[in-house]
């Protein structure tokens, strides 16, 4: 019987291919996000040398993440030089709201994604003079889920949680409030 | 859905591997990923095979290997399975712990050509 294909005992009346090739498996060991945490160890070290600190806002949408840096942002436009990117789906909303305060801000549409990636903040940051911030303020696309997995280059990651929208995400939603270094409840 | 970026950078990874290797096709791809890495396997295959079409990766298998995440409690230092990421120490019940592995999302390897 032959071992290749099977067939029957009666002997062995075919020829098999000279190119098949025995299938060998190769060892590759690569992070996946591999490409995304290399850019963001260059947005991180770009941060550094600029001496800007950088937070990165995640929660659910219409948690309160714009309100608190409308408030933050005027509280201490006196002491600190922010400037802020935001992360929508759509529209550019939330930049608007920024710019009203008088802060340097620049809006990322996502389109159909459902986070931010350290490719768009990389990119989004050209649109700033690095040299006059002190604080960069990154607003991610309101989600639970997915911006815990994609590192951006910042120093915290800061998780609001709103009371209305159900005590229980914490539980519910571990991932992100395990990543986070910062926790505030609106 | 942001598996399909993931699939993306796994497609990615796997061609310039074979290109490297000279492979003239990819019979599987075999990712170890942790429990907590926060992607859903069904939907890692689905969108496998939509991004792997018209390229040396079509009709190969994907393989997702899932290891389990471990915690060290930080009171005395023992270390258990975390099925639940706010579960506390089995030993002590502290709920200070740091992750020992869970979140990994990589490629461990491929069956070639």
């Amino acid at each position: 019987m032959c071992i290749d294909c099977g067939c029957g005992p009666s002997g062995h009346d075919h020829q098999h291919k000279e190119t098949e090739a025995p299938r060998k498996t190769i060892s590759v060991e690569e992070d996946i996000l591999s490409k995304n945490n290399r850019l963001a160890a260059g947005n991180r070290a770009l941060f550094a040398r600029q001496g800007i600190f950088t937070l990165n806002l995640v929660s659910s949408p219409g948690s309160g993440k714009t309100s608190l840096l409308e408030k933050t942002l005027v509280d201490l436009k006196n002491e600190i030089n922010f400037a802020v990117l935001e992360g929508d789906q759509q529209t550019t909303n939330d930049a608007d709201r920024i710019a009203a305060t008088g802060t340097p801000a620049h809006q990322i549409n996502t389109g159909a994604g459902c986070h931010l990636d350290a490719h768009m903040v990389g990119h989004g940051l050209e649109h700033f003079d690095l040299e006059t911030i002190q604080m960069m303020m990154i607003e991610n696309v309101g989600n639970l889920v997915c911006p815990a997995s994609f590192d951006l280059g910042e120093d915290f990651k800061v998780t609001l949680l709103s009371v209305t929208e159900g005590e229980d995400k914490p539980l519910k939603y571990p991932p992100l409030f395990r990543d986070s270094e910062i926790m505030l409840i609106n | 859905m942001h598996e399909l970026g993931i699939t993306q950078s796994i497609v990615e990874i796997a061609l310039r591997t074979a290109a490297g290797q000279q492979a003239k096709k990819i019979h599987s791809v075999t990712l170890e990923v942790g429990s907590l890495a926060g992607v859903v396997a069904e939907a890692l295959e689905f969108c496998y095979e939509a991004c792997s079409q018209d390229s040396l990766l079509e009709g190969s298998v994907l393989i997702i290997e899932e290891i389990q995440a471990r915690a060290r409690c930080r009171d005395c230092a023992a270390e258990y399975p975390l099925t639940d990421l706010l579960a506390c120490c089995p030993v002590c019940n502290s709920a200070a712990s740091d992750l020992v592995c869970g979140e990994e999302m990589r490629i461990k390897e491929m069956e070639i050509d």
